[in-house]
């Protein structure tokens, strides 16, 4: 299966820019959440340390989306890493400690 | 080593992460360009508030009673949701803020006695326009700005990493500039040197200025994190409402910062901030300041505004100071001039390496584009000439029109930005008419511009120079000294562009050549 180069080049740039979002959302929060859990950290550092480096993943789904010769490799990666994260953070959130406004 | 015309052509990872480089650089150029630029000058922001407020120069004590400043505050702003006095620094004289119950904001600098509000100086200055620039754009309609600044810096960690990966001899390359007459060799040198040089500044600032604002980027994951427990995103802010019945607030303010300044060791605060003054429920925040220390800490006391008792003092975690630091090195609030300098010129470094980037996209495709009756490279030429020297030029603009209108005059600060607009479309369209002469008719005309807001300056405020220095402006004397040699730059560039194209043109140049302005 071969697409043409102009439309496997357009599902490059979405996957870079749409999937690849979604893939730092949900790194952010996993990672957040697993600091809390086995870091003890509160949920505010957290959130804001991984937060604030998890646009690296950004950077990194561009040079795969970019890099990749397997479109649906690619593709299928950047999709199971964003739903993946996000609901392994859902999955473990309830259990961590609940602290309240200050 | 040109880009392919897709990704997908034969030739590797290398070549598709040019196709990367070259377009998604394209895309975000102007953008980055903006950004790049207001950024710079924001680092020198109060400096530019000085320049442009005549009134607020003046070497401010740095202690103040806020006690005896309070009745100037209630009567300049009552009904205040809250007002703050943020205390002078060597930067800054001390200045007071106010926002109104309509949402309105009101802004005035203190004067040296401490005790009066200096009138309007009618302008944004450079707090208020240049360093909001930098991030929002000025365009506040449903976060648009914020949105777009954070795709470009996402951009730029993508252009410097995939620069990286394309560049064949990094370390060579570090060590070559060939001066050529061939100026697309040149400009793809000028490209790399700038691109290797400060590429863990370019890296670090661009991370930096997107993590400031995580949360407001990444809603549904602070929706995932903060499930089961939402209060607790303001974990390190106190706030109460207001009661709605007026209360007695006698405590004393300046008490309050005295205690803040022994529970930091002596640090006083940056500012004191009193919310819904005269209520009931009144309560007083001392902010840490952010010029002592490299980490931007966002740390607070609270204090009752009837009883003066503190509420709440949360301790700063480890994590949050990390994050401090990183917000820290973004903002540069940090007294250290040789790193504020640092800053300055990685800045413009950063501005050379996207205006070079620009300029080859254009040089390297104008011959086949006019060939084949394209018009891609004539109108990324025109945007690099806009993007640079016209951002120049309109920054001059918003500069001399500071001096030139009245300060009484209604809506001056608006029409000032209006300047700066004005002439940078004015510009776009200069280039879109003259094209390749335009960029020596605007190098001549930022030479010019630069003198005469240097002039104006000295003849609308007195302070020429050696006065200013003499006087201890030395933020005021050191924006006239890079104005100057920012026009003789200017001048030495027109210069260099006549003389290669005299050169080119085998000296039937001279007769296409625009007549000389001024």
């Amino acid at each position: 299966m071969t697409l043409p180069a102009p439309l496997r080049t357009t599902i490059r740039c979405l996957a870079a820019i749409i999937l690849g979002y979604f893939v730092t959302v949900g790194t952010a929060a996993l990672a957040a959440v697993l600091m809390v859990r086995f870091a003890g950290w509160d949920r505010t550092d957290a959130f804001v340390v991984a937060g604030s480096y998890s646009w690296i993943v950004w950077v990194a789904c561009f040079m795969w989306a970019f890099a990749a010769r397997q479109l649906w490799f690619m593709l299928l990666g950047m999709a199971i890493m964003a739903t993946g994260t996000m609901a392994g953070a859902k999955a473990i959130e309830p259990y961590l400690p609940v602290l309240g406004a200050l | 080593m040109a880009a392919p015309a897709q990704p997908d052509e034969p030739g590797g990872v290398r070549l598709a992460l040019n196709w990367l480089h070259t377009w998604f650089g394209l895309l975000s150029c102007l953008l980055l360009l903006v950004i790049f630029w207001t950024g710079t000058l924001a680092v020198f922001d109060w400096e530019i508030d000085r320049w442009m407020k005549p009134a607020t120069r003046f070497t401010a004590p740095t202690e103040m009673s806020i006690d005896a400043f309070r009745p100037v505050a209630e009567a300049s702003a009552p009904g205040a949701e809250f007002w703050q006095v943020q205390f002078a620094t060597d930067r800054a004289p001390a200045e007071f803020y106010a926002q109104l119950n309509d949402g309105a904001h009101f802004y005035r600098t203190i004067g040296p006695d401490g005790l009066t509000l200096l009138p309007d100086q009618g302008t944004y200055g450079g707090t208020q326009f240049f360093y909001p620039y930098h991030f929002t754009l000025n365009i506040g309609f449903a976060n648009i700005g914020l949105i777009l600044c954070a795709f470009a810096g996402i951009m730029m960690m993508v252009l410097c990493v995939s620069g990286v990966i394309i560049h064949r001899r990094i370390f060579a390359d570090f060590f070559t500039f060939r001066k050529s007459q061939k100026s697309q060799r040149s400009v793809l040198d000028l490209h790399n040197l700038t691109g290797v040089l400060a590429l863990p500044f370019h890296f670090v600032i661009s991370l930096s200025g997107v993590a400031l604002f995580s949360a407001m980027y990444l809603p549904t994951a602070q929706e995932a994190v903060f499930a089961s427990d939402p209060t607790a995103f303001d974990q390190n802010y106190f706030s109460r409402p207001a009661a709605g019945e007026a209360g007695q607030n006698s405590a004393s303010l300046d008490v309050m910062a005295e205690e803040a300044a022994r529970r930091w060791d002596g640090v006083w605060p940056g500012h004191l901030r009193i919310y819904y003054p005269g209520d009931a429920n009144s309560y007083v925040e001392a902010r840490w300041p952010l010029h002592g220390s490299l980490a931007a800490r966002y740390h607070s006391i609270w204090f009752d505004a009837a009883t003066g008792d503190v509420i709440a003092a949360p301790q700063p975690s480890a994590a949050s100071a990390g994050y401090a630091v990183l917000w820290g090195l973004h903002v540069v609030q940090f007294d250290h001039l040789t790193i504020r300098w640092l800053y300055f010129l990685s800045g413009l470094a950063g501005c050379v390496l996207i205006a070079t980037g620009l300029l080859f996209w254009s040089q390297s495709r104008r011959k086949r584009h006019a060939k084949t009756g394209k018009k891609g490279a004539e109108i990324v030429a025109v945007i690099a000439i806009g993007g640079t020297t016209g951002l120049i030029l309109a920054t001059l603009a918003f500069l001399i029109s500071n001096r030139l209108l009245p300060l009484d005059m209604e809506g001056r600060a608006t029409l000032e930005t209006w300047c700066f607009h004005a002439v940078w479309l004015a510009a776009f369209a200069h280039a879109g008419v003259r094209r390749g002469a335009a960029w020596r008719e605007q190098w001549i005309a930022i030479a010019i511009g630069g003198v005469v807001a240097v002039a104006l300056n000295a003849v609308t405020t007195g302070d020429a120079i050696p006065v200013a220095i003499a006087r201890g402006q030395w933020g005021v004397a050191g924006i006239d000294i890079m104005l100057l040699l920012g026009s003789f730059l200017a001048i030495a560039a027109a210069w260099r562009m006549r003389s290669s194209q005299v050169r080119t043109r085998e000296g039937h140049a001279k007769k296409f050549l625009p007549a000389e302005k001024s």
